[in-house]
C-alpha cells in the first residue's frame, strides 16, 4: 500500500516537471500541445474516492497554472475530469465489476477498453480546457478540432509512458 | 434541518464538484481583470525565475540569429540618427528605452502572454509598450520586483490603436484567436483603399506605443457594405514564434496626456 502511496506521488511530481518544464515548451505547428498531465488522474485506482479525486484534481491544476501562467484554466479541466471519472469507470464496468483489478492499465484492461476509457476522458478535459480558453461560440468547430488533435498526442503519450512504466502484473491472484 | 443536512451528505460529490469549479471561475476571472494582480505577480516571478533557470541554457541556440537581427536593427538607428541630424528635429523625445529579454513566451493559445526578465526594480510598470527590433509586440501587463509580464498582440483583449502609412487612416488592431502571423485592422472606411503590402504602423495616440512604430503589412482586407467599414488583414511584422530581445518603452509624459484627455471627456 505505501509502495502504491509513493509510487502516486512520484508519478504527480514527475507529470508536473515534464509538463512545465518540457511539453508546455513544444508546440508543434502552433496547434498541438499535449497535456500529459492528465494521466496522473487517469490511473487513480478505480476504487479510490471520488471526493478525493476532486480535490486531486483541483491541486494538480491549480499547480499547472501557476507555471504556466493560465490561472484557473486548468484547475476548472482538471476538477470537470475528476467529476466525470467515476460515471464514466461506472458506464464502463467490465461484466464481473472491477473486483480483480484495482489499477488502470493497458495490461490489466486491454487494448480496447483502455483507449477507449483515456480517449473519452482526454477529450473531455481536452474540450473544456480549450473551450474554457476561447471563452465564446463562436470558434466552436475550431476548438472543437483543436481538442481533437490534442486528445491524439496526449493519448499518444499516454501509450508510451503505459508500454515504458508499467510492468506485467506478477499474478493477479495473490 | 435533518433534511437538508443528509441533502449534502448525499451530494456531497456535485456538491464538492461545484464549489471547486466555483474557486476555479473565481481565479479565471480575477486573473482576466486588469487590476486583481497578488496571485498573478507572485505567480510570475516564481514561473519567471524557473525560466530563467531554463532560459540561460537555451539562450546560446539562437545567438546567430540574434545577432543578425541586432546588426540590422543597429544599421536603422544609426540611419535614423543620421536623419535627426540633419533635419534638426526635437532632440527632447520622451520615450525612455530599456532592453530586456522574454525568458518564457507562448503563441499557441488563445490568450498567450510573454515573459520578460525586468520587473519593478528596474522601473518597469504596467502600461509601458513593449517592442522588437522587427516591430510591437504588446504592453506590459503585471510586474513583480524581477520580472514582467507582456500581454501580446496575440491575446484577444489586445487593442491596439494603429494606422495606414498610405493616408494616416487610423483603426484598432485585435486578434482573433487563431493564426499568430496576422491580425485584424478594423474601423478603416470603405472607400480607402488599401492595398496589399501598405505598412501599418502605431498611431502612437494612448500614449503608450510611440508613434510611427511598424506593426505589420496588409494582405487583403473584407468590406461590409452594412456599417461601411473594411476590416483589414494584417501580417504581423514580429515573430512571436521566436522572440527573444525587446525593449520596453517608457512614456514620461503619458500622465500629462492622459489627464488632459480625461478633462475633455468629463
Amino acid at each position: 500500500m505505501n509502495r502504491e502511496l509513493l509510487s502516486h506521488i512520484i508519478r504527480f511530481v514527475l507529470l508536473v516537471i515534464v509538463q512545465v518544464f518540457l511539453l508546455n515548451n513544444v508546440q508543434l505547428n502552433g496547434m498541438i500541445n499535449p497535456y500529459i498531465y492528465i494521466y496522473f488522474l487517469l490511473v487513480l485506482p478505480v476504487d479510490f474516492s471520488p471526493n478525493g479525486g476532486l480535490i486531486l484534481g483541483f491541486i494538480l491544476g491549480f499547480i499547472i497554472d501557476l507555471f504556466s501562467q493560465t490561472l484557473g484554466m486548468h484547475t476548472i479541466a482538471s476538477v470537470f475530469f475528476a467529476f466525470g471519472r467515476p460515471y464514466v469507470l461506472r458506464y464502463m464496468a467490465p461484466r464481473d465489476g472491477y473486483e480483480f483489478t484495482r489499477t488502470i492499465s493497458i495490461r490489466q484492461m486491454g487494448w480496447l477498453w483502455f483507449f477507449t476509457f483515456s480517449g473519452l476522458m482526454v477529450f473531455l478535459h481536452h474540450f473544456v480546457l480549450f473551450f474554457i480558453e476561447s471563452f465564446r461560440m463562436s470558434g466552436f468547430f475550431f476548438t472543437v478540432g483543436k481538442s481533437i488533435s490534442n486528445s491524439f498526442m496526449t493519448l499518444a503519450l499516454i501509450v508510451v509512458i503505459q508500454l515504458l512504466f508499467t510492468r506485467p502484473p506478477k499474478s493477479s491472484y495473490e | 434541518m435533518r433534511n437538508f443536512l443528509q441533502f449534502i451528505w448525499n451530494n456531497q460529490f456535485t456538491l464538492l464538484f461545484i464549489l471547486l469549479e466555483i474557486v476555479g471561475f473565481a481565479l479565471l476571472t480575477t486573473n482576466n481583470h486588469f487590476h486583481n494582480s497578488k496571485i498573478q505577480s507572485a505567480s510570475a516571478s516564481l514561473s519567471g525565475s524557473f525560466a530563467d533557470t531554463r532560459n540561460s541554457y537555451a539562450q546560446y541556440i539562437g545567438l546567430k540569429e540574434e545577432n543578425e537581427k541586432l546588426l540590422d536593427e543597429n544599421r536603422r538607428l544609426r540611419e535614423r540618427l543620421e536623419q535627426r541630424v540633419r533635419y534638426r528635429l526635437d532632440p527632447n523625445i520622451p520615450f525612455e528605452y530599456t532592453t530586456a529579454h522574454a525568458i518564457s513566451s507562448t503563441f499557441h493559445l488563445g490568450n498567450n502572454y510573454i515573459v520578460l526578465d525586468r520587473g519593478s526594480s528596474d522601473g518597469i510598470e504596467p502600461q509601458q509598450a513593449v517592442l522588437s527590433p522587427q516591430g510591437i509586440v504588446g504592453v506590459v501587463y503585471k510586474v513583480s520586483e524581477k520580472y514582467s509580464t507582456v500581454l501580446p498582440v496575440i491575446h484577444s483583449q489586445s487593442r491596439i490603436s494603429c494606422k495606414l502609412t498610405r493616408n494616416n487612416y487610423f483603426g484598432l488592431l485585435h486578434w482573433d484567436g487563431t493564426d499568430d502571423h496576422y491580425a485584424t485592422l478594423e474601423n478603416i472606411p470603405n472607400h480607402i483603399g488599401v492595398f496589399d503590402g501598405d505598412s501599418i504602423v502605431t498611431r502612437g495616440g494612448s500614449g503608450i506605443f510611440p508613434p510611427n512604430i511598424l506593426v505589420g503589412f496588409a494582405e487583403g482586407s473584407e468590406k461590409d457594405e452594412a456599417s461601411g467599414f473594411q476590416s483589414v488583414n494584417v501580417r504581423l511584422a514580429t515573430d512571436f514564434r521566436k522572440i527573444y530581445n525587446v525593449y520596453i518603452v517608457e512614456n514620461k509624459v503619458r500622465q500629462e496626456v492622459d489627464s488632459l484627455i480625461q478633462t475633455i471627456e468629463e
